[in-house]
């Protein structure tokens, strides 16, 4: 134990503060350009934008510009500009902190009164900013669903889950009675929660974890929303569901054709549900990228250092084309034997 | 490396009785159902599972701060002792543990360097000059300076809070170091950090290390070998490169599969149906067979036993790599 060895500057855990005055340094230079990287989807908007008429559906569904919000004297977000179009799936990666999820807080006007909120938020290309609280009840949990990471906290624990999805029916759609307790069961159905009808008087404690956060979509999709937020979805669940889930999100979005804003610090799930991927640190969005570019051409050295940090991706390489390898052996031996 | 492994633990049952209802029987949890496993000196073996697979409970018989209801643990070749005894405290010294949330193990009223101090006290480490270089030392070990020494766990981040446990956990030099979930609350960046940081003190210091977590990729970083469990009982074990590039068992193959790499999920992954069953509804066979995709008919009657594959230091328990239960090396090669 005497010859444990000093630490290399390069690890050491203020290397924090080190992040943020890079940021101050970066906030002095001309903030890059994003447009070079942005899909084809938002170059349209730019043109459209700037053209004489400007179409309908050519407007973002979500247009965030320049949101900033201060705490007393700490600025939690410098500036953030981001954009999604209907439909789509865009990834938002950032270590804690670094204010991924304070976005959407703050453009659903879900911050305390003690934060000082700036910029715009456009729904569709109207300000949803300051907007009046029953408008902004009627978006939350409506036009736009959010899933949490932890749903056993997000649930009510005294309320059964069919209970808890109609409230949502009645409340976005209208729907009471028994058509409720029908789209309720079709909302478990197509989140894939086996005896749909008797887990509607289920509640939370006695669903698992994976369970849990599939009611907790059921209850976003209930609302038919234009946009699913997701923060961080999978993050205490195990692989195997977590793969459940991602799977889930991807044909649900298929289905329902709506857009899916997916925050996370695992570039794996990112890369698995989204096309292009906002990075943020420190309050800012450092760099715009798409997925298939992240692991190869990262621009922004924090980019490449969250894409070197990530550990040893590629579990048993060999999956991918294990026609040849020992690995699925006793499955294929089992098939020829039952053969 | 001596013959006598640090750590040998032989069939370890550990159940929990679950409430007796006014009618009908109590069923007990099979926490932890015939594990043996054995950890040499400076080794650092990775334990993986989903939740409630019985990691953890694993991990905590193994310190002695759980008693199993029947098998034996032996550090250093003899018997744990009692937990609570005297002997027990002394040994204490010599195994120590990191959990999941740092911020829950540390005093909140007291900095971290007199926390960090605390063990070398009560194992009696030195006089007062002897300790302060000590702690100086196991600061600068961890990647901490004499400054945040000073400091409150609240006023430190996540990752700085776990060195301050890490370092504390070695304070005493211990042999044995079980890790719980050390990196799963931290970010992707910070957790690189940490798991460097574990795999630097190893080699360093020789410290032994159980490394439970679900997270595959964080234990492929740091372990030499690596045991899944599924359901109370290892499944599969051998050198870590091995389990995790060529599994053999079916769940560790699905479970491997399931990692989003580098262009998410690959489209060749196993899927596994449902979640694992409820560890109360006992069934005789195979703990995994009813989400099996290769399950034979011996999978419904008789449990696999770990037994080894093409390396003698790869086990695997599975009926399809070993028919009739004999090793591999002797059971007819299947068609």
């Amino acid at each position: 134990m005497q010859s444990l060895t000093a630490h290399s500057s390069d690890r050491r855990p203020d290397l924090l503060a080190a992040d943020v005055e890079a940021n101050i340094c970066r906030l002095e230079h001309p903030r890059p350009t994003f447009r070079s990287v942005m899909p084809e989807a938002n170059r349209k908007r730019e043109i459209a934008g700037n053209g004489p008429q400007r179409a309908l559906d050519t407007v973002p569904l979500i247009d965030i510009r320049n949101l900033t919000v201060t705490f007393g004297d700490t600025r939690i977000l410098r500036g953030i500009d981001l954009a999604i179009e209907p439909g789509e799936s865009v990834g938002l990666i950032g270590g804690s902190g670094s204010g991924k999820s304070i976005t959407w807080l703050a453009a659903m006007g879900l911050l305390p009164k003690t934060a000082q909120i700036g910029g715009s938020v456009l729904l569709r290309g109207s300000e949803i900013l300051g907007a009046p609280r029953t408008s902004l009840e009627r978006l939350r949990g409506g036009t736009i669903g959010i899933v949490f990471q932890d749903a056993a906290a997000a649930l009510n624990p005294v309320r059964s889950v069919g209970w808890q999805i109609a409230e949502v029916l009645q409340l976005h759609r209208g729907m009471v009675g028994q058509s409720a307790q029908d789209e309720a069961k079709r909302l478990l159905d197509l989140v894939g929660i086996p005896e749909a009808r008797r887990r509607l008087g289920s509640y939370p404690f006695e669903l698992s974890g994976g369970q849990n956060q599939r009611v907790m979509i059921a209850m976003a999709l209930a609302a038919q929303p234009a946009i699913l937020i997701a923060d961080e979805p999978t993050t205490g669940l195990d692989v195997t569901i977590q793969a459940q889930i991602l799977d889930l999100l991807r044909t649900l979005r298929r289905e329902t054709g709506m857009a899916l804003v997916m925050i996370s610090h695992d570039l794996g799930v990112i890369s698995d549900v989204c096309e292009r991927t906002y990075v943020m640190d420190a309050g800012m969005v450092v760099e715009e990228i798409s997925v298939r570019d992240l692991h190869t051409s990262p621009k922004h050295s924090y980019t490449k250092r969250l894409v070197a940090a990530a550990p040893a991706w590629n579990l048993g390489g060999h999956l991918t084309d294990h026609a040849e390898s020992p690995g699925p052996a006793p499955v294929r031996a089992a098939i020829e034997n039952a053969a | 490396m001596t013959g006598i492994p640090l750590i040998e633990a032989r069939d370890l049952i550990k159940t929990y009785g679950s409430r007796r209802r006014l009618i009908g029987e109590s069923h007990p949890v099979y926490a932890v159902n015939g594990v043996s496993l054995k950890l040499a000196r400076g080794e650092t073996l990775g334990l993986v599972g989903e939740s409630g697979c019985g990691k953890s409970t694993l991990g905590r018989l193994i310190l002695g701060l759980e008693i199993a209801d029947s098998g034996s643990v032996e550090f250093d070749g003899s018997p744990l002792a009692r937990a609570g005894s005297a002997e027990w405290r002394r040994s204490r010294a010599r195994m120590q543990m990191v959990f999941q949330d740092p911020l829950s193990a540390l005093d909140r009223l007291l900095p971290i360097a007199a926390q960090i101090r605390e063990p070398l006290i009560i194992h009696k480490f030195g006089s007062q000059a002897q300790m302060n270089k000590r702690v100086g030392d196991l600061l600068n070990a961890v990647g901490l300076t004499a400054a945040q020494g000073r400091r409150l766990p609240g006023e430190l981040s996540g990752g700085q809070r776990q060195r301050a446990v890490l370092a504390r956990a070695l304070a005493t030099s211990p042999d044995l170091l079980v890790c719980d979930e050390p990196t799963s609350a931290l970010d992707m960046l910070i957790q690189a950090q940490v798991l460097d940081l574990f795999a630097e003190i190893q080699s360093a210091s020789g410290v032994a290390i159980l490394f439970i977590s679900h997270d595959l990729r964080a234990l492929r970083r740091v372990s030499d070998r690596v045991a899944v469990m599924y359901l109370g009982s290892i499944v599969e074990e051998g050198p870590a490169k091995q389990v995790l590039e060529a599994p053999r068992h079916p769940y560790t193959q699905a479970l491997i599969s399931s990692v989003p790499g580098v262009g998410g999920l690959s489209p060749n992954r196993i899927l596994l149906r449902g979640e694992p069953p409820s560890p109360t509804q006992r069934r005789p066979g195979c703990a995994f067979q009813p989400r099996c995709a290769g399950a034979v008919h011996a999978c419904n009657h008789t449990a696999p036993t770990l037994l080894p594959v093409s390396n003698p230091s790869h086990r695997v328990a599975c009926h399809l790599l070993h028919p009739g239960g004999e090793p591999a090396s002797i059971a007819r090669p299947v068609a």
